[in-house]
């Protein structure tokens, strides 16, 4: 498999569905010219054999010039094309980075906590790859983290158990109206960050208030680690090296958030995002054998980690993206209507990503769900809050709440997972990667007891003061490109 | 003021139109960077033709080989002669064989009507190219 | 008037029947389209308008109606099957629905399709008018489906083109879409399940492809390009590909915009940056497979000539629009 990610990105273009957000043209970034010196036009710049630039003043002084590199804050801040960081030569969070600060991790005075947070999905992904279980995995991964000198292994799940409750608050809240006018209805999922960009990028001012507010998973557990987990072991924030392993590129935009940057400890909530598939790159580059590793004996946390006190099992929700709508449904079932909901009955619409769920009360719908993967389906849903608030100045659409995802069959086929080469091949993997994904015990998110624990403890309750403060953030619009230099026509 | 001799135009004319054009970036003329050249441009232009149109061809340099405004620059040049010619013309525009890392793109984009017309109906690229072909008042 | 340029011409000529001018001088008309009834004509142009143009009761044709709806140009106009409903592609990335009162010309602006990043180049509605496809600089076709209330819902995004796609037809018959692209390829797309999916890619155009038409039956295709060359194309069913199977190189002198193949006669029309209309004949027998020039009328229009459409209901007209701002209606017939 290729080193390069921007060859990874399109080979997952070319096997599966056509309906990823893709960059919709050149990125005009890297095009700029590097810096200019003496502007009297009198130079000349010519190409070495080795690729690099020289500028030759008329003097016939030689003078290297900087190649243009292009960080992921460019990338977020630039209208130019809808995502996706892939298009652009992103070298702030690839495994190289990743291995240099492990390596470079070995002074004592300096030395930093490493912590690595995986996400459901790509253990799911590493099961079907392996052809082991997902617990397997996990034993096989923290044996391979030990010998990186990784200090802590954490999953994603836990934080997302926070994710789902703030979530769930967040829209009963909507429902009553308590959160005033700025935040209405239909509440629009957050944790996607294909989604979210594509968003800021395209639809600021109208769709922007409709998108809950909450953190991803991701970035709740980066809250935790730098902010709760550090007081713990009594470390500084910044002193932590905090990695994610997600299924999906876009995440490494999502860190790379001025939002989830703290000024005052001068540290990223989340330092490094790695795909699952990089994984299997980082395998290679540390010539191992996955299969063949040991599987730790070491007992996990489960602060932490969702799973089982056996060890044996682990906990999770329904739903391969997370699970948003059936549980923010279910919970607004019983905290607004005081109904119990035993099995969620889907509708299906025009395509297997779109599906509706309603709730009734004495024959009126109360509750009116919907889940939207792929670009297509996004689509629909912003052109109805379009033109149904522009036009018809009515509610904003028939729906309550809507689960957004960017990818066609949402993040267990996120554009990070690990794929077979075509289309029969890789349906018939993500199948496995799903079945693995569902080994699992189902937990309500209010009944884990570690997640109770740091909300009595630490954020006063859910959707508290705290709680809003920790956990949330907020989105911004980007403004149209209007230097005439930089676009492309 | 430009004599056209006879209504016939020729290369003299149309370098005389497009040589004070502006860089997009420099504070300097395309004459004065030596992107465009009097030989570098052929007109065919027929006075027994009563269309009244002529035929022009033109080649130019980009001052480096990836500079990224040349589509700009070529969008600058056909404008200023559908402007200021004083008849009709069909106009072809090119990079200088060899003179631009991706001359083939370029060539197809700049001569693509549909793109052009678009890039020019974007006001910010439509008021770049009007301040580059502007001419200075003596 | 009569054509005295062009009698040498396999017997044949161009009548022009009428010409109608738009009011600013040299506004370029991108594209026209003949309502069903072959009565109606649709233009569009760089003003930012849709154009309606009838015949008044002495037979002249004229201008009914401008529909304001664009901040840019409009590129192309498609009629719906039933001729009720008008769509126009526009620069200002959105696509807009018009509807037609049943009985008079008035229109009623009843959808704006949005979603496209960049310029929308082509819209084209499906041989059932409920499924309408878009395409874009932005590199990626939308198909659409018409709701019960006039609003439209996107099925699928394709995105398989790597350039500017410059446009999009459907089958006469069959729910397949064709599109032609700046990457010098037409690309075909069926719906698999729910997805759609590119069936065919066909290659040998040597620029960008400007304009796509099928024959009557759908076996054929015809493409045109900025490489000057008219590409024939016919459905080998047993291989299940698409295959070139004879062009015509250079009998215009610069790019060619516009083809249209008639399914009244069978007879194809161009229009090019050459300023002149070309029209090709089918062989007959063992020569099924070849195409000759039956015609070239130089000078058909002052400028560029952006778009040539045969009437679907009248045999022998055509029409036909360009830089000049005319629109120019044509008979072609065969000298005694």
């Amino acid at each position: 498999m290729s080193n390069k990610s921007e060859d990874r990105f399109s080979s997952v273009l070319k096997l599966t569905e056509f309906d990823y957000i893709v960059p919709s043209q050149i990125c005009i970034k890297p095009v700029e010219t590097p810096e200019k010196s003496n502007d009297n036009g009198n130079s000349k710049i010519e190409i070495e054999s080795n690729g690099r630039y020289v500028e030759i003043s008329e003097d016939g002084t030689k003078k290297q010039l900087e190649k243009a590199t292009i960080t992921l804050n460019d990338c977020l801040a630039c209208s130019g094309c809808i995502t996706s960081a892939e298009s652009v030569l992103i070298t702030a969070q690839s495994i190289q980075e990743f291995l240099s600060n492990i390596n470079s991790n070995t002074t004592d005075s300096d030395k930093k906590t490493i912590v690595v947070t995986l996400s459901p999905q790509s253990r799911a992904s590493l099961a079907a790859y392996y052809k082991i279980s997902t617990l397997q995995v996990i034993k096989k991964l923290k044996t391979f983290f030990k010998s990186l000198n990784i200090d802590y292994l954490f999953d994603s799940s836990f934080s997302r158990d926070f994710s789902l409750l703030e979530s769930a608050a967040e829209f009963v809240a909507r429902y009553k109206k308590q959160l005033g006018e700025d935040q209405p209805l239909p509440m629009l999922s957050s944790a996607c960050p294909g989604w979210i960009c594509y968003a800021e990028k395209t639809h600021g001012d109208y769709i922007l208030p409709y998108i809950s507010t909450t953190k991803s998973p991701q970035q709740i557990m980066g809250t935790l680690v730098k902010y709760y987990f550090s007081k713990k072991i009594n470390i500084e924030p910044s002193n932590i090296y905090h990695v994610t392993i997600m299924p999906c590129y876009d995440k490494k935009l999502e860190a790379s958030r001025n939002d989830f940057y703290n000024d005052i400890f001068k540290t990223k909530d989340v330092d490094c995002v790695l795909s699952t598939s990089e994984i299997l790159d980082l395998f290679k580059e540390k010539n191992t054998d996955f299969i063949q590793l040991e599987e730790s004996t070491e007992a996990i946390t489960s602060e932490y980690f969702n799973i089982n006190q056996e060890q044996q099992e682990f906990y999770g929700v329904k739903g391969s993206s997370g699970g948003y709508l059936e549980f923010v449904f279910r919970y607004a079932a019983k905290e607004l209507f005081n109904v119990d909901v035993n099995e969620i009955e889907y509708k299906v619409g025009r395509n297997q990503d779109f599906k509706e769920v309603s709730l009734e009360v004495n024959g009126e719908k109360v509750l009116n769900f919907a889940l939207a993967y792929g670009f297509r389906n996004i689509q629909n849903i912003v052109r109805k809050i379009k033109t149904n608030t522009t036009i018809k100045k009515e509610s904003a659409l028939p729906y309550h709440f809507v689960e957004i995802m960017a990818c066609p069959s949402g993040c267990i086929n996120g554009g990070g997972q690990i794929k077979q080469e075509g289309i029969k091949e890789n349906k018939a993997f993500l199948l496995e990667t799903e079945e693995n994904y569902n080994q699992q015990i189902i937990r309500n998110p209010q009944d884990n007891p570690q997640v109770q624990e740091i909300y009595k403890n630490w954020l006063n309750g859910c959707f508290s003061h705290d709680a809003i403060t920790k956990l949330h953030t907020q989105y911004h619009r980007i403004e149209k490109t209007t230097n005439a230099l930089n676009i492309k026509w | 003021m430009i004599n056209y001799n006879n209504n016939i135009i020729d290369s003299i004319d149309v370098f005389d139109i497009i040589r004070h054009i502006k860089d997009p970036e420099y504070p300097n003329t395309l004459e004065q960077l030596k992107v465009v050249n009097e030989d570098w441009i052929t007109v065919e232009d027929n006075i027994n033709d009563k269309k009244d149109c002529c035929y022009i061809k033109i080649y130019f340099t980009p001052t480096v080989p990836h500079c990224h405004l040349a589509p700009t620059i070529a969008l600058c040049i056909r404008e200023k002669i559908n402007q200021y010619l004083p008849k009709r013309s069909k106009i072809e525009i090119y990079i200088t064989p060899g003179s631009h890392q991706t001359e083939e793109e370029i060539n197809k984009q700049i001569n693509d009507k549909e793109r052009i017309i678009a890039a020019l109906e974007n006001p910010e690229i439509y008021d770049l190219v009007q301040k580059c072909i502007k001419e200075d008042e003596y | 008037m009569t054509d005295t340029n062009n009698n040498s011409n396999n017997g044949y000529s161009l009548k022009l029947i009428s010409s109608m001018k738009k009011e600013a001088p040299f506004d370029k008309i991108w594209n026209l389209a003949w309502h069903p009834s072959g009565d109606i004509l649709a233009t569009c142009a760089n003003d930012k308008l849709i154009q309606i143009w009838t015949k008044d009761d002495k037979d002249n044709w004229v201008l009914a109606k401008s529909l304001e709806a664009h901040e840019k140009t409009v590129r192309r106009v498609a009629w719906s099957p039933c001729g009720r409903f008008l769509a126009g592609a526009s620069f200002d990335a959105s696509t807009s629905i018009w509807e037609k009162t049943k009985d008079q010309l008035d229109f009623n602006h009843v959808s704006s399709l949005e979603g496209h990043t960049y310029e929308v180049k082509s819209v084209a509605w499906d041989s059932s008018g409920t499924l309408l496809a878009t395409c874009s600089r932005d590199k990626s076709i939308w198909v659409w489906q018409m709701e019960e209330d006039n609003d439209f819902e996107c099925l699928s995004i394709n995105s398989g083109h790597g350039q500017d796609i410059k446009c999009v037809l459907w089958h006469p018959q069959e729910e397949l879409l064709a599109s032609s692209s700046y990457d010098d390829t037409i690309k075909f797309w069926k719906d698999i399940d729910g997805d759609w999916l590119c069936m065919y890619t066909l290659t040998g155009h040597e620029s960008s492809i400007w304009d796509i038409s099928f024959n009557k039956d759908g076996s054929k295709l015809v493409s045109c390009g900025e490489d000057k060359q008219v590409f024939f194309w016919k459905y080998d069913k047993e291989n299940d590909k698409w295959i070139n199977i004879f062009k015509i190189k250079e009998e215009n002198s610069r790019p060619i915009y516009s083809i249209d193949w008639s399914h009244l006669t069978n007879k194809i029309c161009s229009g090019s940056a050459d300023d002149s209309i070309v029209i090709y004949e089918e062989g007959t027998g063992d020569n099924k497979d070849q195409y000759k020039v039956l015609l070239k009328k130089e000078g058909a229009h002052d400028s560029d000539v952006n778009c040539t459409k045969w009437n679907p209901k009248h045999e022998n007209i055509l029409a036909s629009c360009g830089d000049d701002g005319t629109i120019k209606i044509w008979e072609l017939i065969k000298n005694n």
